[in-house]
């Protein structure tokens, strides 16, 4: 026994813990961690391939700008989605249905592709148009309900329903006009 | 020979004072000294480049409260985009009514999911507004500091993330958030917060409630980017953000904020 052992037997239980931290770091630590930053890497790549839903207008005009310009229209800023439907299943069929000129030898303008149901009641329009004090003044806003299709009624000269939809007067994409069809 | 050891305290009261007023005086100019402008901070965030060039933006978003006409549009879209339990938002939408007894009504009715029923208040509502809430991603974040397991981090983008695999949903992030954004998925029991759809901005799209809002109340995008919206934003309108006294350096910036706001 040398008069260093106790100094040696100190470094051998420090190498040990020391190894002992790393055999377990080695085991617990994810592989990718570190990689950009104090985290997961891959988490990155998993946090960045979930399925995208909501498309913005470009991805409709990218097969529909020809039948429609809304460039001037009061609801230009309103994207597509939200009256119609996500454009998610619609868009899979169409890369999948016979291409137009299929469709047309066979007498139809448009290919069949997935239903886009739209909610017709007064709800999602008035989501953004029943009066609230916290909205701003300059937004056009529906006091009242009632009134409003009375004085509705007057201009068009129709009958009007007082349980109508807002379609039934309004343009939904040019909404200044008055009565569908009449500009 | 043993040497005395010397330690040197104020022998009097005049002493005492004289130490303390240069040592309180040395803490006000530590506090006086001037932070950088937000306008040189984009400059600051300009010049870092560490990072890949799929990673080399530096993400922003401003609400501009004066166009929010608190139709719920971004809430829905939120929650069908990324599958939010009921009952739980990334984002919300708050309404505040301001009569003129001197009341003030905040409310967020499901979130305003279902857009705003009208609601009946004391007296004449003076002035009124939406603010839209949602994560404001910190510099220096109250949520990812407090996180055990280091489930919660900042990427170079400048998004705060939770790792649901490493979470253990202890909660610790939910209530170090000044601002309430963060909530224990009750599917999972991991944290879960909004991530500006991280999915979505790393393709190039904006997020959810920003590419569905009617009046363009959300803005989102790139600090780096010379010509983005948020940046000539920042740095040339009167924007602010949310409890600035805490210091969290919050890169969710709002236009036409009240001081009813909390």
């Amino acid at each position: 026994m040398s008069k260093y052992s106790h100094v040696v037997s100190v470094f051998i239980l420090v190498g040990l813990a020391f190894l002992g931290f790393e055999i377990f770091q080695a085991l617990l630590k994810p592989d990718s961690f570190g990689q950009y930053g104090n985290f997961r890497g891959d988490h990155l790549v998993e946090a960045s391939s979930l399925s995208v839903l909501h498309r913005g207008d470009d991805y409709c005009l990218d097969c529909h700008d020809a039948e429609w310009d809304m460039a001037d229209a009061k609801h230009a800023n309103v994207p597509c989605e939200s009256c119609h439907f996500l454009p998610g299943a619609h868009a899979i069929l169409a890369d999948k249905a016979p291409p137009a000129d299929k469709a047309k030898a066979a007498g139809s303008k448009y290919v069949k592709v997935a239903i886009m149901p739209i909610d017709r009641t007064a709800q999602p329009c008035l989501n953004c148009h029943i009066f609230l004090p916290s909205r701003p003044v300059k937004f056009p806003q529906i006091k009242d309900r009632a009134k409003h299709i009375k004085d509705g009624w007057k201009k068009t000269m129709g009958e009007v329903d007082i349980k109508s939809t807002c379609d039934r007067c309004h343009n939904s994409h040019f909404p200044k006009a008055f009565v569908k069809g009449v500009t | 020979m043993k040497k005395k050891r010397v330690v040197k305290r104020p022998k009097s009261r005049r002493e005492f004072l004289k130490y303390a007023a240069s040592g309180m005086a040395g803490m006000l100019i530590v506090t006086l000294m001037p932070k950088p402008s937000w306008a040189q901070r984009i400059h600051q965030i300009e010049e870092m480049k560490h990072v890949p060039d799929w990673m080399d933006h530096y993400y922003a978003y401003v609400v501009d409260t004066t166009k929010c006409i608190g139709c719920g549009a971004c809430v829905r879209a939120c929650k069908r985009e990324n599958n939010t339990p009921d009952g739980y938002f990334r984002t919300w939408v708050e309404r505040y009514q301001i009569t003129d007894t001197g009341h003030v009504y905040i409310d967020s009715p499901n979130g305003g999911h279902e857009s705003f029923p009208p609601k009946d208040v004391e007296g004449n509502v003076l002035k009124g507004f939406f603010v839209p809430k949602l994560c404001n991603h910190c510099r220096n974040t109250p949520c990812t500091q407090v996180c055990p397991v280091n489930a919660s981090y900042e990427t170079p983008q400048g998004v705060v993330l939770v790792d649901k695999e490493i979470c253990i949903g202890c909660g610790y992030c939910v209530q170090a958030c000044p601002y309430d954004t963060r909530y224990i998925d009750p599917r999972t029991h991991t944290a879960d917060k909004c991530t500006w759809c991280y999915h979505r901005i790393t393709k190039g799209l904006a997020p959810a409630c920003v590419t569905v809002c009617p009046t363009k109340a959300r803005i989102f995008g790139d600090l780096k980017e010379k010509k983005s919206e948020v940046r000539e934003i920042i740095e040339s309108q009167r924007v602010m953000v949310l409890k600035p006294e805490l210091n969290t350096e919050p890169y969710c910036f709002y236009i036409g904020l009240d001081r009813a706001v909390r």
